[in-house]
């Protein structure tokens, strides 16, 4: 049988990947047992899809697809980029070229599961983002904290454990960007089982309100999207994207509130993607030594 | 009396761990009138663990009682804003 081939859009940003994804499930309404990937005519790559063509080659793998690449071409910068991401290490078990390495700008991509999460967050994400900010481990507590529930929502929400993280820092313009994605049902199937009616971007919008739940568990109390955009959209001046299904809703700051832009129409995205873009300069500095009593 | 939660947790992340420094509290509560938490130490915690650890109390404790019998020391701004909009929430799900 003839593999199946994706042929991967030449801007893998803002909403060309997911609408690629969305036509080759169009095309293949049962998945292939063998898919292609091909990178042929790829130009330029921005982070989120680097997260989500890592989540979207382990979801083809765990239905079974078997997934290569094809066009893998070194002198392509967008090639070189994902390699010294560490991308063709986790997919295909080794780099490229031996030559190619992570980049000081960037935390490679990788699976993580909830039982990892607290090590690599406190011992390799947290160190890395303390020397690219410049900022204290007690100013990025909530960046920590607000990573930490994104992880723990996936084994919360979700029947898989883990999910991909990649991050990126723009030096220039003192902006770190980390995206966070899972392969599980996604957020508005999830909403769906208790809120019938809403579209796929309104159960994004759903999911985020305070004390909204579908209570997936019975511990749940539906804070972790709401404290994440409280955190990092409203305290921090940053902004935060979320895409699951067909839905999309970007979360940014308006005067000190939190508005969303919404949209329908920019592909399918399997299980859930969370980019997080922080303003390092935005966040307020706190001395790690800093602690008080505390006043209800 | 002082519970201080590193002899309890590793750190503040999960329900479990939560859960774990909540048993402690029941604890404390019953011989005493005033239980003081110590975070010392502790860099950040997750609305998992305070939930667990805090306002699971509520069965047992209307969210007044808790504020006036657990008092809370060394904290730093993250763990301080997490406590504090959890327990605003919470208020306003309860009406």
């Amino acid at each position: 049988m003839t593999p199946s081939r994706l042929q991967l859009p030449p801007y893998l940003i803002d909403h060309h990947l997911f609408q690629a994804f969305q036509n080759f499930l169009d095309e293949n309404q049962n998945l292939p047992t063998e898919i292609e990937v091909d990178f042929s005519g790829i130009i330029h790559i921005k982070p989120p899809s680097v997260a989500f063509l890592s989540n979207m080659t382990h979801w083809f793998r765990s239905m079974g697809s078997e997934v290569s690449f094809l066009g893998l071409d070194l002198s392509n910068e967008a090639i070189k980029y994902l390699d010294d991401s560490l991308f063709f290490e986790l997919h295909q078990g080794q780099k490229l070229s031996p030559a190619s390495s992570c980049r000081q700008t960037t935390i490679p991509v990788r699976q993580l599961a909830r039982r990892d999460s607290h090590g690599w967050l406190e011992y390799t994400f947290l160190p890395w983002l303390i020397e690219k900010s410049g900022l204290t481990k007690n100013s990025l507590a909530e960046v920590k904290s607000s990573l930490q529930e994104l992880i723990n929502n996936i084994s919360d929400h979700t029947e898989f454990e883990e999910g991909c993280i990649f991050g990126q820092w723009y030096p220039k313009t003192n902006k770190i960007l980390i995206t966070v994605a899972d392969f599980g049902v996604g957020i508005p199937s999830n909403i769906r089982t208790v809120s019938p009616d809403l579209s796929d971007s309104d159960s994004l919008v759903k999911a985020a309100e305070d004390g909204f739940s579908s209570k997936s568990l019975p511990t749940n109390r539906g804070a972790g999207l709401y404290l994440l955009l409280l955190n990092i959209v409203q305290r921090f001046d940053g902004v935060v994207t979320i895409r699951s299904g067909l839905g999309f809703a970007k979360f940014v700051n308006q005067s000190g509130s939190i508005y969303v832009i919404q949209n329908e129409k920019c592909g399918y995205c399997v299980g859930t993607t969370i980019d997080i873009v922080l303003q390092t300069d935005k966040i307020p500095y706190e001395d790690d030594n800093e602690e008080e009593d505390f006043e209800w | 009396m002082v519970i201080k939660i590193l002899s309890l947790v590793s750190s503040c992340d999960s329900n479990q761990q939560g859960l774990c420094v909540k048993n402690a509290i029941l604890v404390a509560l019953k011989s005493q009138d005033v239980v003081f938490l110590d975070f010392s130490g502790v860099t950040n915690v997750t609305s998992s663990f305070v939930n667990s650890a805090l306002l699971d109390l509520s069965p047992q404790f209307d969210l007044d009682t808790i504020k006036s019998r657990i008092q809370i020391k060394r904290v730093n701004r993250q763990i301080g804003n997490m406590i504090k909009d959890r327990f605003v929430s919470e208020a306003r799900l309860q009406g």
